[in-house]
């Protein structure tokens, strides 16, 4: 008995000993632990900090002079959720459980985008095949392909039946306006059945040290032909402000590909692929770490990727859609 | 990769040449070996953080498995096996008087162990043996929290060479024991018994994590959908941190020669990684069938 609880005794006094083992708990209310937390993440793995000009320095001043010893939630969330926004991007978002930050690019430029003049006028009878809404345009030899969110999967499935059923047309039209992004995987699955070669559309760069410019070197972004159905001829790309994060990924990418023409207004950027972390306090975050580069090297997809054809859409008459007929007329 | 190879493949020649040596040993001694087969179950407690992305520990329980061989010698103890953990964990947050917030990651644990102790005769006796050896260990961790964003599927591994001591102390009943309960009375079998203590500690740690900016750059690359490449691009692996285990058992053999093992196992490890560290700790309670295969 006597040996049992020796055992017994080692075992459990080591194991009791375990919080000695680690660094102390970081878990805090505290709004300036929280402040500090946030900025240095930012200050740490933002990849944007130079490209935008902003001062981060600064921020740190301007914003921690806004916080004083037993803030409530809502006001430290208002302070981080202000910071945050200095950056001018949607992928820097501050998430509590009662509100989520968002700078709202969109908004800082007209929109393009009137989702029912198309189902009115130009696809009334549209089919819904998987995350895609499709027609043809009456009048035309032209496909209208609708996606809506990089967020809803893609299926091969569905891509075959569509591109099967318009391989006689003369061109498609791939309306990514509003798109605000979603899933970096779907990128490939669609671009990969408009190329006939292995074919090189961008490059990023991640950071990589403390220092603000510290990145990567560039890693490629290739695109390989899909192996069934393709199609090659003619598409028409419709973009504007809403098309966000992997629509300005895509949008970049149909720079490479030629029979990829985009048309409407610039993007409204997101190139930077956003991480994730966790406060003190609890709350969440993200903001963007990499650097999106056109086959030139040039980097402005964080402020929108522009369209070949720059063309606007007119809100006095919602019966037409120019930046569709725009479109066509290129096809055409 | 050409590391992560090496080292699986150092863990089985190490395990192919114990089971060697067992059957290259002295044939006088033939007889005194033991093999067993023990699949287990337990319940874990674990506790974690990851500081790449969250400053908070993450506390959950989970269930665990795992199957091993074991070769037993008067003169030394080799033991192989394979465990496996699912756990649910939530975050050790500040309590709120307004909204409390709660994020909790699902956690997926597989090792890989084998340990060779050596009894040390002369601190050894009847009712104590005394062993020293070495031990390895290889630890995968998957974990989903999808409340990090782009951030919200972490791995790492651990390898570590330990050095291994255990104590097996004989609490055998002996004789039968009539036991005398006023109303009625019970009577003990003799019954062969142990308790036995052993401890691992680390010595050399490697660890496997990711990257400076954690996601990886196959993610940001979009174009490689190899799910192994996904894992383990833009990790890395270095040398640093620690891990302590130990490992407390009760076992009770059955006149068959099978046997009965209950156990308390806590381990406990730090990756600092290259750029910020991984922190763990399980307690397990185990319970161990213990089948004598020769």
């Amino acid at each position: 008995m006597r040996t049992t609880l020796l055992c017994l005794l080692i075992a459990l006094t080591l194991s009791s000993c375990e919080d000695y083992f680690f660094e102390p708990d970081k878990a805090s209310s505290n709004p300036y632990d929280n402040f500090e937390y946030l900025w240095n993440e930012l200050d740490k793995k933002y990849s944007y900090f130079e490209l935008k000009n902003i001062d981060w320095d600064e921020m740190k001043t301007t914003y921690e002079a806004r916080l004083y010893p037993n803030m409530s939630e809502t006001e430290l969330f208002n302070t981080l959720a202000d910071l945050m926004n200095e950056l001018r991007d949607d992928h820097s978002n501050l998430v509590s459980p009662f509100n989520v930050s968002v700078y709202n690019v969109p908004l800082t430029k007209p929109a393009n985008y009137h989702a029912r003049t198309i189902d009115e006028f130009y696809i009334p009878h549209a089919e819904r095949t998987g995350s895609f809404k499709h027609a043809m345009l009456s009048g035309t030899n032209i496909a209208y392909i609708r996606y809506a969110s990089f967020s809803d999967d893609i299926s091969n499935t569905h891509l075959d039946y569509l591109l099967d059923k318009y391989r006689y047309t003369d061109g498609i039209i791939l309306d990514l306006r509003d798109n605000g992004g979603g899933s970096m995987f779907n990128i490939p699955m669609l671009l990969e059945r408009f190329i006939d070669s292995r074919t090189l559309v961008a490059y990023t760069l991640t950071r990589n040290g403390k220092g603000r410019n510290d990145f990567s070197d560039r890693a490629t972004f290739y695109m390989n032909p899909y192996k069934g159905t393709r199609y090659t001829k003619p598409i028409m790309v419709l973009i504007d402000r809403g098309s966000y994060s992997a629509t300005t990924f895509f949008a970049l990418s149909t720079k490479a590909i030629p029979n990829l023409t985009l048309v409407g207004d610039t993007t409204g950027g997101g190139g930077g692929m956003p991480n994730g972390g966790q406060l003190p306090n609890g709350w969440t975050y993200r903001f963007s770490i990499s650097q999106l580069l056109d086959l030139d090297g040039n980097n402005y997809a964080e402020d929108g990727v522009p369209p070949d054809i720059l063309v606007s859409f007119d809100w006095t008459d919602l019966t037409k859609d120019e930046i569709i007929e725009r479109a066509i007329q290129e096809i055409d | 990769m050409n590391f992560l190879r090496g080292i699986i493949i150092m863990l089985f020649a190490m395990v192919s040449s114990f089971h060697s040596y067992s059957k290259n040993g002295n044939s006088a001694n033939e007889s005194l070996w033991k093999h067993y087969f023990m699949p287990s179950v337990g319940i874990e407690l674990i506790t974690f953080r990851d500081l790449a992305t969250s400053p908070l520990f993450y506390d959950g329980v989970g269930l665990a498995g795992s199957i091993a061989w074991q070769w037993e010698h008067p003169k030394n103890e080799t033991k192989f096996a394979l465990y496996a953990t699912s756990s649910t964990t939530t975050s050790r947050t500040p309590l709120s008087a307004f909204f409390q917030t709660s994020t909790s990651s699902s956690f997926l644990s597989g090792s890989v162990y084998v340990h060779s102790l050596f009894t040390l005769p002369s601190l050894s006796n009847d009712k104590r043996t005394v062993q020293l050896g070495g031990a390895m260990a290889n630890t995968w961790n998957i974990r989903s929290n999808p409340s990090l964003f782009n951030n919200g599927f972490g791995m790492e591994s651990f390898a570590n060479l330990f050095l291994s001591g255990k104590g097996i102390y004989d609490i055998s009943r002996k004789h039968s024991v009539v036991q005398d309960f006023v109303l009625f009375t019970r009577t003990l079998q003799p019954a062969k018994r142990n308790i036995s203590l052993q401890l691992n500690i680390g010595l050399l740690n490697l660890n496997y994590r990711p990257g400076y900016a954690y996601n990886a750059d196959v993610a940001l690359d979009g174009s490689n959908t190899d799910p192994l490449a996904f894992l383990l691009d833009g990790h890395v692996w270095k040398i640093n941190g620690y891990r302590l285990g130990t490992q407390l058992d009760y076992t009770k053999y059955i006149p068959n020669g099978n046997g009965h093992r209950w156990s308390y196992i806590w381990d406990i490890a730090q990756a600092p990684g290259r750029f910020e560290p991984f922190e763990m700790v399980t307690h397990r309670i185990q319970y161990t069938l213990l089948i004598q295969t020769k």
